[in-house]
């Protein structure tokens, strides 16, 4: 499922990142880091197109959001693998996440990843998909993108 | 073709990055302040409301103490005055009377004979116009009814006095009897001094109730006072009592809150090690193809990570430990009986975020000591001598010196590198190795950043 597929892994703690680099390679992809801080993995993600990503939500003190933002205006599916308390409220900003919690296996993170590739697949299959945000937010992501 | 997606709304913004109870941290909108934003500008507080009440109540109440005094002085000053004309219009009285008595012994004295008492009467005579003026201008202040009585006193006296000249007269046949004709005029002398007595008693009787009242009105402004002054205090211990329940609330809310912080933060970090557990026991399996070794190096590791948390925990938790504490933990377990371990620097609290990788770094430092440097002997020393340098870098020199001469053998642990290399990369930490005749110099350089507040005591450890 996830064979051939370019996966950006963003996780500070870096024996979990090596982890999961090292799974994903198994599992026959290619990874995209490991990224231990935000800036570089917004540096890579602007250079290079991927194809999913796993992104522990908070970094040294800051948040991954603004590239969680950037991966989810770009159509690329991820996944939140965080220990927050309240994962759920992470939904409210990205309605098409998936989230894994701390501690989660390697194999279950991926099988999550697939997942979300695959729905993404079918969104971009389907021609009259339309998010429900689409309607009022489009013309100002735009001039963003 | 690349599908521009519009942004999901609401918008995550940098404020709600952050967990929520940092909010709940943030000073907290005291009650007061928020009362002040919610009440209009021009309003007063209620507490300085009712003390400029009070102010004005009590300033009433003393300008009415000074009112009162004020008119008892005047009240006594005018029934003084009064006193005073009364007695004085009595001894013009008499004045008048002495002088006609005078004048009736000296015609008596005339007239059985005595030439030389003609003198005084003639004298008498002369003063009596003045002193009938001058009681009658007293009697005349008086009132018209005094005034009257006055002028027919005067009258009698100015009859009499003529009645006792002309029975002086070489035409005269015979005195006058004194005694008839005094009469009318101490009658109306008389009822002049009682009306004039009168008067002043009158006087007398106006200051005392004056006095009386001003009295009275003291008193009861004095009570008012003390009743102003009992209510002044009331209202300052209640206001006392009500703010010193308000600080404690606040006081507990923000323990409460503290406490929430450090919960979420103890489960935060709780998942983050299990699942850094869970990493460190499937890497150590795929580096490993002994099981008994895989277990025993994994083993190793977690105990590191247990040290290393261990000093970040209860009180400590968001503060962490201090640097040479963390040393202690996590290399001194592995120094074997004989051989030496000298740790020296300044004490360096360290931040939370490099736990994780400073354990598991000095972990496979101690363990290749041991393995393949200074502690694969039996006696040999390790130094770690640390420093702060100026530009907020942590620098360490872990140094190794063999008991023996012997080759210096580089580490073979594969995985063990790369463990470490991993620990760096996520401390943005270097390291630098040399091997020398004596063993391995490691010199590891960790940058601080602004946000890790570091503390650093200049007391050496050791």
């Amino acid at each position: 499922m996830l064979e051939g597929k370019k996966i950006m892994v963003v996780e500070d703690e870096a024996l979990l990142a090596l982890d999961l680099a090292m799974t994903m390679e198994d599992l026959g992809a290619a990874v995209v880091g490991p990224c231990y801080r935000l800036g570089t993995a917004l540096d890579l993600v602007r250079k290079m197109k991927v194809d999913g990503a796993i992104l522990d939500v908070d970094l040294n003190g800051e948040t991954v959001f603004p590239l969680a933002r950037y991966l989810d205006e770009q159509g690329v599916p991820f996944v939140f693998h965080t220990g927050r308390a309240d994962p759920a409220s992470l939904l409210e900003a990205f309605s098409r996440a998936r989230i894994c919690t701390k501690p989660s296996t390697p194999e279950r993170i991926a099988a999550c990843l697939a997942e979300a590739l695959a729905d993404a697949d079918r969104d971009s299959d389907n021609e009259n998909y339309a998010p429900a945000y689409a309607q009022d937010g489009s013309s100002e992501s735009s001039q963003q993108a | 073709m690349l599908q521009v997606k519009p942004d999901p709304a609401p918008r995550v913004d940098a404020s709600s990055s952050q967990p929520a109870v940092r909010h709940r941290l943030q000073p907290a909108p005291g009650g007061t302040l928020v009362r002040n934003a919610a009440r209009p500008p021009w309003s007063l507080a209620p507490r300085t409301l009712v003390s400029l009440l009070m102010l004005v109540v009590l300033a009433a109440l003393f300008a009415a103490g000074a009112l009162t005094v004020t008119r008892a002085f005047h009240a006594e000053n005018i029934a003084r005055q009064e006193m005073t004309e009364a007695r004085e219009t009595l001894t013009q009285v008499n004045t008048l009377m002495l002088i006609l008595y005078e004048a009736e012994s000296a015609q008596r004295g005339v007239l059985l004979g005595d030439p030389a008492a003609e003198a005084p009467f003639r004298a008498a005579e002369a003063a009596l116009p003045a002193a009938a003026a001058q009681m009658q201008a007293s009697l005349d202040r008086a009132g018209s009814d005094l005034s009257a009585q006055g002028r027919r006193l005067g009258a009698l006296a100015a009859q009499r006095m003529a009645a006792l000249s002309a029975a002086l007269a070489p035409a005269a046949t015979s005195n006058p009897s004194p005694r008839d004709a005094m009469e009318p005029l101490r009658a109306t002398s008389s009822a002049i001094r009682r009306e004039e007595s009168a008067l002043m008693d009158a006087a007398y009787a106006r200051a005392d109730s004056e006095r009386l009242r001003a009295k009275r009105t003291l008193g009861m402004i004095g009570l008012a006072v003390l009743g102003l002054i009992v209510l002044a205090a009331m209202l300052a211990f209640r206001s006392a009592r009500s703010e010193s329940r308000l600080r404690y609330q606040r006081e507990i809310e923000v323990q409460r809150d503290r406490a929430e912080l450090v919960s979420h933060e103890l489960s935060h970090r709780v998942k983050n090690l299990f699942a850094v557990t869970m990493s460190i026991i499937s890497v150590t399996a795929r580096s490993e193809s002994d099981p008994r070794i895989a277990a025993q190096k994994t083993r190793s590791r977690i105990q590191a990570l247990a040290r290393a948390h261990e000093l970040s925990s209860g009180q400590n938790l968001m503060r962490t430990a201090p640097f040479g504490d963390l040393l202690e933990a996590v290399v001194r377990p592995y120094c074997p009986p004989a051989a030496i371990l000298r740790l020296s620097g300044p004490k360096l609290v360290l931040p939370a975020r490099l736990l994780t990788p400073m354990g598991l770094i000095f972990n496979e430092l101690a363990t290749n000591s041991m393995k393949y440097g200074a502690w694969s002997t039996a006696s040999g020393t390790l130094t770690v001598d640390w420093t702060f340098a100026s530009d907020d870098t942590l620098v360490v020199v872990w140094q190794e010196r063999l008991a023996e001469d012997g080759p210096p053998q580089p580490g073979r642990d594969g995985f063990g590198s790369t463990m470490i290399d991993l620990s760096l990369q996520q401390a943005k930490a270097t390291m630098e190795r040399r091997w020398g005749e004596q063993g391995l110099t490691a010199t590891l350089r960790f940058p601080f950043s602004s946000a890790d507040k570091v503390e650093v005591t200049a007391t050496g450890k050791d």
